[in-house]
């Protein structure tokens, strides 16, 4: 059971930018026209609905990211169906079904979604470090009758980068890490539907004109100073390394050579 | 990188001017009704309105029997222990 404490009157900061441990997936209060919410599109139902002629439902995410779709199910593409709508003019339909099978979402519906998370991708800066590990080589041995397995161990050294600035065995290089954006333009040819990415822009609103969509993920890390290498990906030595201090790295040098 | 975190805590500021740490167990919009926050002291559920001003988020804790439904609803939705 939930209390409800009146003396507790403010939450320091801003709420919004805060994560909660648990993330609600099913949200139904009977008697209330609100959200009805299935999170898997498996478990889709189809919602009754007495509004006549086309229209679109409104669906969203778990942040509020969200598309007309003109459908009556429960859950479309991992969005959750509102009862919101609009009506869609014939020649339209094409075009919002173009829209959901690319996964799109109208950057003007959009935009506390998109600066939720905008407004905290600043430049940050990161540190070349070395780490050392072993590769095992196989040894296979004979004694005629068996055959058994040993592995000899060989010391390699590598590099990586953090964004700490007190890590170990840092190398004096650095890297500004920099958030850039894309939108799409959705373009007509031959009778078709075709869509156009843009070329990475430092903020949403430098967009080219016609570039009114974005994916649910429309940033890449890159490097400032080289925008066309992507830094998006988790850094670091593998989970399977058998990582060694620098000191035992320089002693199984020493033994090896 | 990035780091995910499995969830914030948060500060609330009482009436007698005391400040708790509090677990932020869940946020989330009710639509029609408005944005709530469940929240854990101590061993304890609270849940509660909320609404930033551009300064601090502002609770509001005196809601209606249906909206301490929802909450409540909700609370048990998410499987809390």
């Amino acid at each position: 059971m939930l209390n409800f404490d009146s003396n507790h009157t403010t939450i320091e900061g801003n709420l919004n930018q805060k994560k909660g441990k648990h993330s609600l997936k099913n949200m139904v209060v009977t008697g209330l026209l609100i959200t009805n919410i299935l999170t898997f599109s498996g478990c889709a139902k189809t919602v009754d609905c007495d509004i006549e002629g086309i229209h679109a439902h409104y669906y969203v995410n778990e942040e509020d990211l969200g598309r007309y779709i003109i459908s009556e199910k429960s859950s479309v593409s991992g969005l959750d169906r509102l009862d919101n709508y609009v009506y869609i003019d014939q020649e339209n339909v094409e075009l919002l079904e173009f829209v959901n099978k690319n996964d799109l979402f109208r950057i003007e519906d959009n935009k506390e979604y998109i600066s939720n998370i905008t407004e905290t991708q600043e430049d940050y800066k990161e540190y070349r470090y070395s780490y050392y590990y072993l590769i095992p080589i196989p040894v296979i041995h004979s004694t005629g009758k068996t055959t058994f397995t040993t592995y000899n161990y060989i010391p390699k050294a590598a590099h990586s980068w953090t964004s700490n600035p007190d890590k170990n065995n840092l190398t004096g290089e650095e890297r500004i890490c920099h958030y850039v954006y894309y939108g799409y333009k959705i373009i007509q040819k031959d009778g078709n539907y075709e869509l156009e990415k843009s070329n990475p822009v430092d903020n949403l609103n430098e967009l080219p004109e016609g570039y009114d969509y974005i994916k649910e993920k429309f940033y890449e890390v890159v490097d400032l100073n080289n925008k066309n290498e992507k830094l998006d990906y988790e850094d670091g030595p593998e989970e399977d390394k058998e990582i060694i201090s620098e000191e035992e790295y320089n002693k199984s040098k020493s033994k090896t050579r | 990188m990035v780091t995910k975190l499995d969830g914030d805590f948060i500060t609330i500021n009482t009436k007698d001017g005391t400040k708790k740490t509090a677990e932020l167990i869940s946020k989330f919009k009710i639509p029609n009704l408005g944005e709530y926050v469940i929240y854990k002291i101590d061993k304890m559920f609270y849940g509660a309105k909320y609404n930033f001003n551009g300064e601090e988020t502002l609770l509001d804790t005196n809601l209606t029997d249906i909206e301490k439904k929802a909450l409540n609803e909700a609370f048990y939705q998410l499987g809390v222990k």
